[in-house]
């Protein structure tokens, strides 16, 4: 497949079965060449999958465990050719570690600007990032919140923070951004639970309306901060508008391990497989693939993964497929929502970056 | 129930000095069969069979086999105070630890983590009752089940103050407790990360009824399932003694199939199948001597090997997943039985046999030799030491 052509099409326009006719064959390709340049990513798939496997479905990919990116050094690349290396600290304080060369770098940049640009209509807004200036100073720290808003920056025509770096609000911030893009377009940014605990909570008293109805919301990170407050996504919409007026609030799911293809949530409050990436749910039992509407452990496949072995990875996420090519929203391919982690798993959310 | 600043008393009372007793006295073995009646008579032994194969150890008749482990029974005194760090992961292995001690002849002090409270709260309450009847306030004063977090302070006072501390918990544990510096005269009895094996007559499974299968894959359950797989004696690699080099194929195929019958009941939760896929996949990658892999649905993986690594301790799957290989003779073994290894579980082997050829051939690990379905049978004896005999002291 072309990437190139592949990376400006539009998003949301393929069906399922043009995708998985373009995947299959990319996938299959993808498995063996990581398998040939990284060695343990070989050994394993030779051990654990039957030789002459047929590829004839994306089902068939090998997936490999997220907590591997954890354990193991998986890269696909001569040292060399690394070009940045992502790192995601979960609370249980081990990081993942995902090596990218440039052109995986630069491919997920695409699809990420890809996908958002369908849901804000522009390339580039002024963006109120609901998080501290600091999240990006300090690139020792640097973790999956900071990632996430160096990942966004590409949408700011100009960027403003939201929060000082003690994480109480910075009111000059938000009245100076108000007043200056009163009348046109603007994008918030934050993590779900950053821009709940930080932006709203912390703004309840606040005396006036601050009036943010020309804005696109944008939040992802993780519900399990929210789940424990017992916030429902419809409570967190509904806060935000009752607050500040802002109707247009989108989610997003999305994960270290696949970077830039993330799955944006449509105005029906369903996350979408774009065409740059699609999801599998598992039955538990025996990994055979679940119906809709059945829940089941979110598999996550890409052909960006080209510089490490990570197109086709098991989640610790529990996941249920709500529908294929026919959400109301009019965009093609599989519609889904997430139902948490696994029960008593091991806390690895980038909500939990919050320290 | 007492809580303080730092940490909540569940049954008993925090002894002012720890008086030592003879072992196994009237009162506290009246003490053993009341609580051993209570509890057998306690709703809780439905939900959990451990609860009721506690009670069951703790019968008079066992009571009387355990005097017997102790020379000069006549001469002896419990050491003072012992104090017991449980184990988070079994939430019936606080009371063996402290009945041992108890019987012993110790006053004891039992940390309990915060994290078992939901599932051993029903039967602190009963102890506490039964520590609260007037004949026993000896015993109450005298003792103290307790629970706090991970509170450095507390454990250097309980340590300071101790004769005797039975750490729980693994190599983990016991690094982060001996941080708390003990008196010079006191014990610390440890219980390390083990390692299990099983042996097979190969023989045997490919030959034996459907009824004797049936049974030793049961007992097969218990030793592994029951307990995640995920217990020290849990087997987690299966040698197949197969002295001809004909029977493996025919009886591993066999005694699989009839084992994934058996675990249909296991609770397979989705976190476990997480861990479990990814366990599989770290073996598959370190592992070169694996030759097969093979699974029946998430609930069973078996990966044959084409020759043993040297150190086979590492191949430590849980929630059903097992290595195995086919030996020639028994003496094979010798030679990857290091200090790691605790239980080697049999089945139709002929245990005193083994245990005399292991003995003869000087070897360093290897704690203890049991039939298919009693890997998790607590005994006096545990890891190689008479606890009985630790826990006491001898005038002479």
């Amino acid at each position: 497949m072309d990437y190139t052509n592949w990376l400006t099409q539009s998003p949301y326009h393929w069906t399922q079965d043009e995708k998985e006719a373009h995947y299959v064959p990319l996938l299959f390709e993808l498995t063996s060449q990581h398998c040939h340049r990284c060695p343990p990513y070989g050994q394993a798939v030779q051990t654990l999958y039957e030789k002459n496997r047929k590829y004839d479905v994306p089902s068939k990919i090998p997936m490999i465990p997220i907590s591997l990116f954890k354990t193991e050094n998986l890269k696909s690349i001569p040292d060399s050719e690394i070009f940045k290396i992502i790192t995601s600290s979960g609370t249980s304080g081990v990081a993942s570690h995902l090596y990218l060369d440039a052109f995986n770098a630069q491919n997920q940049q695409l699809a990420l600007y890809n996908i958002v640009k369908d849901f804000i209509g522009f390339s580039r807004l002024p963006m109120l990032i609901v998080d501290t200036p600091d999240i990006l100073k300090n690139r020792d720290a640097f973790n999956a919140r900071g990632a996430a808003v160096l990942g966004f920056s590409i949408f700011a025509k100009r960027k403003y923070y939201a929060l000082k770096p003690d994480l109480s609000v910075d009111l000059e911030s938000i009245r100076t951004f108000i007043q200056t893009y009163r009348n046109q377009p603007v994008l918030i940014f934050g993590f779900t639970f950053m821009i709940w605990q930080y932006f709203c909570e912390a703004l309840a008293n606040y005396p006036g309306l601050i009036d943010l109805s020309n804005a696109i919301l944008i939040h992802g990170g993780g519900w399990k901060k929210m789940q424990d407050r017992a916030v429902s996504p419809h409570d967190y919409k509904k806060r935000l508008y009752e607050q500040f007026h802002i109707h247009k609030v989108h989610n997003y799911y999305g994960m270290a391990e696949q970077t830039g293809c993330i799955y944006m949530e449509c105005e029906q409050g369903h996350l979408h497989a774009s065409i740059f990436s699609d999801i599998i749910i598992r039955n538990p039992e025996n990994f055979s693939v679940c119906p809709i509407g059945e829940t089941g452990i979110v598999q996550v496949l890409t052909p960006l993964a080209t510089s490490y072995p990570g197109h086709s990875i098991l989640t610790e996420d529990m996941g249920t497929l709500l529908g294929i090519d026919d959400c109301p929203c009019g965009r093609l391919g599989k519609y889904f929502r997430i139902d948490g982690r696994m029960a008593k798993a091991e806390i690895r959310g980038c909500s939990d970056a919050h320290n | 129930m007492r809580t303080t600043k730092n940490f909540t008393i569940l049954a008993g009372s925090i002894p002012e000095k720890g008086l030592p007793q003879r072992p196994f006295s009237p009162l506290t073995l009246q003490f053993c069969q009341d609580f051993a009646h209570q509890l057998q008579h306690h709703p809780i032994t439905n939900e959990d069979a451990a609860w009721a194969a506690f009670s069951f150890w703790l019968r008079p008749r066992k009571l009387e086999q355990y005097k017997n482990l102790l020379t000069f029974p006549e001469n002896r005194l419990g050491r003072g105070m012992t104090f017991h760090i449980a184990p988070a992961n079994m939430p019936t292995m606080f009371l063996y630890s402290f009945f041992i001690s108890l019987l012993a002849g110790n006053a004891n002090i039992v940390r309990l983590s915060p994290r078992l409270l939901p599932k051993i709260r029903p039967v602190c309450e009963v102890l506490s009752d039964l520590l609260n009847a007037p004949v026993y306030q000896p015993i109450k004063s005298q003792n103290a089940v307790l629970t706090y977090g991970h509170d450095r302070k507390i454990t250097d006072w309980f340590s300071k103050h101790c004769d005797s501390r039975v750490i729980w918990g693994g190599d983990k544990t016991i690094k982060e407790i001996r941080k708390s510096p003990l008196p010079p005269m006191a014990i610390d009895i440890p219980f390390a990360d083990r390692y299990s094996l099983a042996i097979l007559d190969s023989d045997y499974v490919a030959s034996c009824s459907e009824e004797e299968l049936k049974n030793a894959v049961h007992h097969f359950y218990l030793d592994t399932y029951e307990v995640d797989q995920n217990a020290c004696s849990s087997p987690r690699i299966l040698l197949w003694l197969d002295s001809k080099g004909e029977s493996f194929a025919i009886a591993q195929q066999r005694w699989w199939q009839a084992v994934t019958i058996e675990i249909q009941k296991y609770d397979l939760a989705a976190i476990k199948v997480s861990r479990k896929y990814a366990e599989a996949w770290k073996f598959a990658m370190h592992t070169p001597e694996i030759s097969h892999f093979a699974y029946a649905s998430n609930r069973l993986y078996v990966y044959t090997l084409s020759s043993l690594p040297q150190d086979f301790t590492q191949l430590s799957g849980a929630f059903g997943q097992f290595f195995q290989f086919p030996i020639r003779k028994s003496g094979d073994i010798i030679p990857y039985m290091t200090s790691k290894v605790q239980t080697i579980t049999t089945l139709n082997i002929d245990i005193q046999a083994l245990r005399t050829q292991l003995i003869q051939a000087g070897i360093t690990g290897v704690d203890r030799i049991v039939p298919f379905g009693q890997a998790m049978d607590m005994d006096m004896i545990w890891d190689g030491r008479n606890l009985l005999d630790t826990l006491t002291r001898i005038i002479r």
